[in-house]
């Protein structure tokens, strides 16, 4: 609220905007507009409060424990005599995780220039070896130890994955390390590189935005950066005020979208939106349910007792489960639960309608709708006519130049709109456009573009 | 000083905020580069850049081995693989193909052909036999020399086919199944990865037995849903009766009662009473074994694996993206600049 000139900026865009989004919004994909919002949304909460920080906002930052034993770990090896091992993960500078693995070398690189130790970066790409080289440089520059500083400091090994980490196990084996630090995009090498970092007795400081890699990390590690804490690592290390005020901003947004998260639990649950209130919802429901539970039946007095049992337990019959089978030979269908139930409709595909999808079920009731006021949509012709140029549209975008000159050729003197719409006329079946139709005659637009966001 | 600083910088806000807007943007030219363009600049640049490492890594081993440094004779084995991929690879075709296009008589030119397709003259034979009239019969493997494949060629000859040496493309040569790269490929590089990629088994076993050992609280919670994951998901698990597992909580629940209380009687009474509770309960639903199904494993391990597993698993990754996107916009906007050194 205090920065007048970031609220004047941010006015202008929203107004400016409205007046390009009134005027026709030429060149704008409609259907991205929420998505677009976001980004806006999202960029300025980060933009406002790097500002803030900047203007001597003063923020605190919770302490990372991986974080501050960072210079622990270099402390520990100046004192063993030996080196540390910086592992900038193994993917190229077109990876965010990969440029923040290179960004906290940086920060790394200016202890052991201070601490006057060892440093040494295998890395798996070469655009990633001079990134690093550099980033190197300018850290040993800036602690005054330029002296220090040798390209062969961060060296390539290979492209391939396994190739890579057989070497990085083999630097750890002969050189013996006192700290591994693994910072960046990691896969499968993941465990291969920390298990061997702790069989040779290194403190170990893995940093990594892979979730399926961070468990492995996280047993074999004796510190893990998870997630955004690997993000905030520059923050951190440098105390850079902008950089923790980027930090402050992502947490607003987490408070932002958990209270949508609650928000959109809470409409859900309260069944808010309106296709939940309709009667064709409650009829498709009860409509489904029937069917459901007729042809769960008839499978169950059809079927023999073992089919009952995989139907039940959803899995094979296991050797030894043959002494129970009685039971499902002796188990009526009245006497079947509701979780018994849902088994069965999972296995056999009949499903309940709880067991829809979300997406599904709003399918079916807007195309109910559809089939139930058929003559309002026979007569909207202007939704005809906007789904036709969008379907012209739509397929002018996807053809390539001799499909374009040929249409061009084909209706002479057209362009734009008019174009669009002879190409409509020529490829649209409606049967996909019915939901649509449903879709927009909902009187609540706004959630309905929101849940419509692609 | 404007080339190493403001420059990159330049390049990096522009081309970012190009992808990262181009996205909404419905104009062919920028959507092609958006989509298509950019990446294959990328992978245009990486390809070259790979000569860098590649001198790079030859210039660290070739010092090595100089230097007589501990370890040279792998460094020395480094640069020899190397020389033979990259021979393998630009210098020999190692990809030779040998044609039969005439064979009147098949059984005659069966008994060269047999030895080269390792089969037996008769069904040789028959597979010259069932050719149809006209086409010529392609021995699948390649040769890797030239000098062998014309070997071939004349023993053919000799039998009465007509047969002829065909060279494979350059660029081809690379995938073409049994050609020298790519019988390095399959028999020395994939089963290399192949073994780097079995020690996981191995250290996924060790890390485990480290992860596991009860420490505190949340090792402990690790270890149990461990254990109820892995025989849940095994057929083994779908054989333990639900009320197995509930007498085991029963005695759990008696352990946290005689930790908190530290009173026999009040364990005692928990421990018979739990048992007498569960024993009676089963007898009355006729001890079903997947009832009551929370306790069933394999009920369990599903209900563990598809919602607090996934729960943490969305807010970690809530998280990372979250922090990829204000990392990429510092980046974008010139804020971070310590990826170019500064």
């Amino acid at each position: 609220m205090k920065d007048k000139q970031f609220w004047s900026v941010a006015g202008i865009i929203f107004v400016l905007f409205m007046i390009y989004w009134f005027a026709g919004h030429p060149y704008f994909v409609a259907e991205r507009a929420v998505m677009f919002w976001s980004v806006l949304v999202v960029g300025g909460v980060l933009i406002y409060s790097t500002r803030m920080a900047k203007r001597g906002e003063k923020i605190t930052l919770r302490s990372i424990p991986g974080l501050k034993a960072v210079e622990e770990a270099v402390g520990r090896s100046t004192e063993m005599g030996k080196p540390v091992l910086y592992v900038p993960g193994i993917m190229d500078m077109d990876q965010v995780e990969t440029v923040a693995g290179v960004v906290v070398l940086g920060h790394v690189a200016k202890m052991t220039a201070r601490y006057e130790t060892s440093l040494n970066v295998p890395v798996s790409r070469a655009i990633v070896m001079k990134a690093a080289r550099e980033s190197c440089r300018e850290s040993y520059l800036l602690e005054g130890r330029p002296d220090l500083f040798h390209d062969d400091m961060v060296h390539y090994l290979t492209d391939d994955q396994f190739a890579y980490a057989a070497g990085v196990n083999g630097i750890m084996i002969r050189e013996e390390p006192a700290a591994c630090l693994y910072m960046g995009k990691f896969y499968a090498e993941s465990l291969l590189l920390a298990e061997t970092g702790n069989s040779i007795g290194a403190i170990q400081i893995a940093g990594t935005a892979s979730p399926s890699q961070i468990p492995f990390f996280v047993t074999a590690c004796d510190y893990t950066l998870i997630g955004e804490e690997f993000f905030a690592a520059s923050a951190y290390l440098s105390q850079d005020p902008e950089l923790i005020g980027g930090v402050k901003g992502q947490d607003y947004l987490k408070i932002l979208f958990t209270s949508v998260l609650l928000l959109s639990v809470l409409f859900f649950s309260l069944n808010i939106f309106e296709q939940q209130r309709s009667s064709e919802w409650k009829d498709l429901k009860h409509k489904t349910n029937l069917n459901a539970e007729k042809a769960i039946s008839e499978f169950w007095k059809n079927a023999d007792p073992v089919s009952r049992y995989q139907a039940v337990n959803r899995s094979v019959l296991e050797p030894g489960a043959e002494r129970i089978l009685n039971k499902y030979k002796n188990l009526s269908y009245s006497d079947l639960s509701k979780r018994q139930k849902n088994s069965i409709a999972f296995t056999t595909g009949t499903l309940f309608w709880i067991q829809l999808p979300v997406d599904n079920r709003m399918e079916l009731v807007n195309q109910t709708f559809t089939d139930n006021n058929q003559s309002l949509y026979d007569a909207d012709e202007e939704f005809r006519q906007l789904e036709i140029v969008k379907e012209g549209k739509n397929n002018w975008n996807q053809m390539g130049e001799a499909e374009r000159r040929e249409y061009k050729l084909k209706f002479p003197g057209l362009s734009g709109v008019d174009l669009y719409a002879e190409i409509g006329k020529e490829t649209i079946t409606w049967e996909d456009h019915e939901v649509d139709w449903a879709i927009n005659q909902r009187s609540i637009p706004v959630i309905k573009n929101i849940l419509m966001v692609q | 000083m404007f080339m190493k600083r403001q420059l990159p910088i330049a390049i990096a806000a522009t081309i970012g905020f190009l992808t990262l807007f181009g996205w909404f943007v419905d104009e062919p030219v920028i959507k092609s580069f958006v989509d298509d363009d950019a990446t294959q600049w990328f992978d245009i640049l990486a390809s070259f850049a790979m000569f860098l490492g590649a001198l790079n890594l030859l210039k660290m081993q070739s010092l090595k081995v100089i230097k007589r440094k501990k370890g040279w004779p792998y460094a020395a084995l480094a640069i020899a693989g190397f020389a033979f991929s990259f021979t393998a690879g630009f210098i020999l075709l190692g990809s030779y193909n040998v044609e039969i296009s005439q064979y009147d008589d098949p059984a005659q030119v069966a008994t060269v052909l047999a030895s080269e397709i390792n089969l037996d003259e008769k069904s040789t034979a028959n597979i010259l036999m069932a050719m149809p009239e006209g086409d010529p019969y392609l021995i699948e493997t390649p040769y890797f020399t030239k000098v062998g494949a014309d070997k071939v060629v004349e023993k053919i000859n000799a039998a009465g086919g007509t047969a002829n040496m065909r060279a494979t493309e350059w660029g081809a040569h690379i995938a073409t199944r049994g050609s020298l790269f790519n019988w390095m490929f399959r028999f020395i590089f994939t089963p290399l990865s192949a073994t780097m990629f079995a020690l996981l088994a191995f250290f996924v076993a060790s890390a485990s037995y480290r992860a596991f050992k009860i420490r505190n609280f949340e090792a402990t919670l690790l270890l149990i849903s461990g254990i109820i994951i892995m025989l849940g998901r095994v057929p083994i698990g779908g054989n333990i009766s639900a009320w197995f597992i509930l007498y085991i909580v029963v005695l759990a629940l008696s352990a946290g009662v005689n930790t908190w209380f530290k009173n026999r009687v009040y364990t005692l009474v928990s421990v018979v009473g739990g048992v007498l509770i569960v024993t009676i309960a089963g007898f009355i639903m006729g001890w079903p074994v997947d009832q009551p199904a929370i306790f069933y494993l394999p009920v369990l391990q599903d209900w563990i694996y598809n919602n607090p597993n996934v729960a943490g698993a969305r807010a970690i990754m809530i998280g990372i993206g979250l922090g990829i996107f204000a990392t990429s916009i510092r980046y974008i906007l010139g804020i971070e600049k310590s990826y170019i050194g500064e």
